[in-house]
């Protein structure tokens, strides 16, 4: 046990040494990790977006529709930025990006509500951008409903009714929705959570596969072999050990500062936090080396793992849901770390999700990582013995 | 026979097109890659829009008005009853365990409470952890409840003799009329795919055209390429870029003409402005990656300079949370990004078919994307070429 405990310190020992003679495994390890955290999740530190520009046109020129604008323009979501007479113009804006909707108050309006007509105004959306035309319904549903409800009590009270009972009239079944978890809604608190595991992963991924890859090109991996007794489990763990404990401490730093800079909410069970996050640090870092043994040039195999990073976060269900992608996606998307981490993660930091709610993901994750694991060694043992030979 | 011309242009471009066959890495990296990639992520996003979000409800009035409800809810399309619990506090229960999104609690005695012309209040719980389904779910679980609670507006009006229409008008009297303009259906394919792949080629182009010229340092051939150019850096240039940006304009040509028409994504916009606007950010990620190589010998450091510009491209670029949302240091660091130009131009070209010139401002920020690396790239090349013959002189 004691020999066994020596060599993985020796071979821990020439991994810091690795380490700190390369400046670019240097830097993804030491450095990227915390640019990152700060730099991708302060953008969101406005945490939404606010006063989307709007312009209205206004066929009506009446009371109604100028307090309609007002309103409108008053919404913390909505700027109304232009007020045109006609269509035209409205568009021209519209198509050159300057507003992102256009409202359409039509002739007569006001005189339709008086006469009880009922009206209709035209919400014209920019739906390039989901968030942004998401954002502007809203806020002219809000207005419009509120406009629509005023006047439907004052009819309910021409007609007899008290004010309390035209209240009730008004809507006699109210849907109250309510936001959970992410009560105000808001993208900073969808994404920050998200892109924090990203960043995690992908750098730690990168800082792996970079030090493998520098074995093969620099023709190392002999001499590490020879270093560990030439067993292939001293070679792999000696040399993971330090990113393990490293990204681990990574991990525990997030979880708190930036998690508490951000304002990132975490309410439920640390140790099962802690637990799964060892989990994803163990099966990155065997994907990692598994992956990066295939190339003998380290540019390559950084290459390979950035185009990697972004595809295993879309496919994780984190942002569009996973029962909406393909089968065959949804599948192969099991089969990667990252889909039961981010799945268990969010329900545990953000929900308060204990053991037994994320229980089948650490069974999921336990397994991926011994499957990648043994892979792993597999391939090591198979590349060390190239290599003496 | 060609290089028997000797024309300096044409022998560099063979010289290149030589060690381009020869790099199973680069060709593996610009050719199979953007094929995977982008077929990957077109085919995630395939099924267009969110339907069927797992939700769960807990009816205690267990009447045909809370029957008619919960039919409403299915009749969406893009909400699927799971299953109905028995209490409030197993929907929480639903939500820890992430079998669903949302839970619709519809309380004792609706019915009769209605009847009676009292307010009744069905609350929805709306998981907001992910705002893709949660904004569906706000949408319309809020469209559910004004139809259902106008339903009931309707009969208690139509049996006090009012008739259909005004009914209808005095229900709803201000009517929103949504057009969604550009993607009338809220597909996420025609959404996401068309940023996601832009910012993967623009990433797929500068890690790429970084390695072009600090390769020839690497290697030691400088000075054979110089001799190839005949001491001349415009040969230099030009023979080194032809090759790479054929492939990547190859790609551009296959992104619209194939990848866009094989998965369906919509467009209104003219193919040829499109393909110009997507031609013009090929040539802006190629020089600034190569202005990149030949101002940094260290091919690693040079591909991590190109990481660091790319990885957060598509997050910055301002087209999934808009540009006027970010603090002004992202701004800045979003407006040194080919793709953040090409974006708003692509859209209004592509998808909102608007005339070529509304996209001015984008073509003309783009172009410089390419003309000042242009000169960076002339600049560098000249001295190098000079230091070459001064050592060449001096031997």
């Amino acid at each position: 046990m004691l020999n066994f405990i020596k060599s993985i310190w020796k071979v821990f020992k020439r991994e810091l040494s690795l380490i700190h003679k390369d400046k670019d495994i240097f830097i993804l390890i030491l450095i990227a990790p915390l640019f990152y955290a700060f730099f991708y999740n302060s953008l969101y530190i406005n945490k939404t977006e606010t006063k989307i520009p709007v312009a209205v046109v206004d066929m009506d020129k009446s009371g109604f529709s100028r307090d309609f604008i007002k309103k409108l323009d008053s919404h913390e979501l909505t700027s109304v930025k232009y007020v045109f007479g006609e269509i035209n113009e409205a568009h021209e804006m519209l198509n050159r990006m300057v507003v992102q909707g256009v409202i359409v108050i039509y002739p007569e309006s006001e005189l339709n509500l008086k006469l009880r007509k009922g009206i209709t105004i035209s919400s014209n959306l920019n739906t390039t951008r989901f968030l942004v035309s998401n954002d502007i319904n809203k806020a002219v549903n809000d207005v419009a409903f509120s406009f629509g409800n005023s006047y439907k009590q004052i009819y309910f009270q021409t007609i007899g009714y008290n004010s309390s009972e035209a209240k009730t009239l008004v809507e006699p079944v109210t849907g109250d929705v309510r936001p959970m978890f992410n009560l105000l809604e808001t993208y900073g608190d969808f994404l920050i959570p998200g892109l924090i595991v990203l960043i995690l992963h992908q750098t730690l991924m990168f800082g792996m596969a970079e030090s493998i890859s520098k074995e093969r090109e620099e023709k190392s991996l002999a001499g590490l072999y020879s270093l560990s007794g030439n067993n292939v489990f001293i070679s792999v763990f000696g040399k993971a050990v330090f990113y393990f404990v490293l990204f681990l401490i990574y991990a525990l730093f997030f979880f708190t500062v930036v998690f508490s800079i951000f304002k990132v909410n975490l309410y439920g069970n640390i140790l099962s936090l802690v637990v799964i996050t060892v989990l994803l640090i163990v099966s990155s870092i065997f994907f990692s080396i598994l992956i990066s043994s295939f190339f003998k040039k380290k540019v390559f195999s950084l290459q390979v793992l950035t185009f990697s990073s972004y595809p295993i976060f879309l496919v994780s269900g984190y942002v569009f849901p996973m029962h909406s992608m393909p089968k065959i996606l949804q599948y192969v998307s099991q089969g990667l770390a990252t889909t039961p981490y981010l799945n268990a993660f969010i329900r545990i930091t953000q929900m308060g999700a204990g053991w037994n709610n994320i229980l089948p993901q650490f069974y999921q994750m336990i397994i991926i990582s011994v499957a990648l694991m043994v892979l792993t060694l597999i391939r090591m043992q198979w590349l060390f013995k190239k290599s003496i030979s | 026979m060609l290089k028997k011309l000797n024309i300096p242009t044409l022998n560099v471009l063979i010289r290149e097109c030589k060690r381009i066959a020869n790099n199973k890495a680069y060709l593996g990296l610009v050719i199979v890659l953007p094929i995977i990639l982008f077929l990957f992520l077109s085919f995630i996003y395939k099924n267009g829009v969110v339907k069927e979000i797992p939700v769960v409800v807990c009816d205690e009035d267990h009447s045909s008005l809370s029957q008619s409800y919960a039919r409403l809810i299915e009749s969406t399309g893009s909400m699927k009853i799971i299953r109905f619990v028995a209490s409030q506090d197993l929907i929480k229960d639903e939500f820890l365990n992430g079998k669903v999104y949302a839970g619709f609690y519809i309380p004792k005695d609706m019915e009769s409470d209605i009847k009676k012309g009292k307010q009744v209040s069905i609350t929805i719980y709306n998981n907001t952890t992910n705002l893709i389904t949660g904004n569906t779910i706000l949408k319309d679980a809020t469209t559910i409840s004004k139809t259902f609670s106008g339903g009931v507006l309707l009969k208690k009006l139509t049996s006090k003799g009012i008739g259909d229409e005004q009914a209808m008008n005095i229900i709803n009297p201000v009517k929103i009329d949504t057009q969604s303009l550009y993607n009338p259906n809220y597909s996420y394919l025609d959404y996401l795919v068309p940023g996601l792949i832009p910012a993967m080629f623009q990433m797929i182009i500068m890690l790429s055209s970084v390695l072009i010229f600090n390769t020839e340092y690497s290697e030691n051939t400088l000075s054979d390429l110089i001799k190839t150019a005949n001491n001349n850096v415009l040969p230099m240039l030009i023979g080194k870029s032809i090759p790479h940006l054929i492939i990547h304009l190859i790609t551009a040509t296959g992104i619209l003409c194939l990848l866009y028409p094989l998965f369906g994504i919509s467009s209104s916009g003219s193919l040829l402005f499109s393909l110009i606007i997507l031609y013009i950010f090929v040539f802006a990620c190629f020089f600034t990656g190569l202005m990149v190589s030949v101002l940094i010998k260290d091919k690693m450091f040079a591909t991590e300079i190109a990481l660091f510009i790319n990885t957060p491209a598509f997050i910055f670029s301002g087209f999934v949370y808009p540009l006027w949302a970010m603090p002004e240091v992202h701004n800045i660091f979003a407006m040194a990004m080919p793709i953040t130009h090409f974006m708003d131009g692509f859209l209004k070209i592509y998808f909102m078919n608007t005339p070529f010139l509304y996209a001015y401002n984008e073509l003309y920020r783009l172009s410089l994307f390419i003309f000042i690396p242009l000169v960076i790239i002339l600049f560098v090349l000249f001295l190098k070429t000079r230091n070459q013959k001064k050592i060449l002189t001096q031997n």
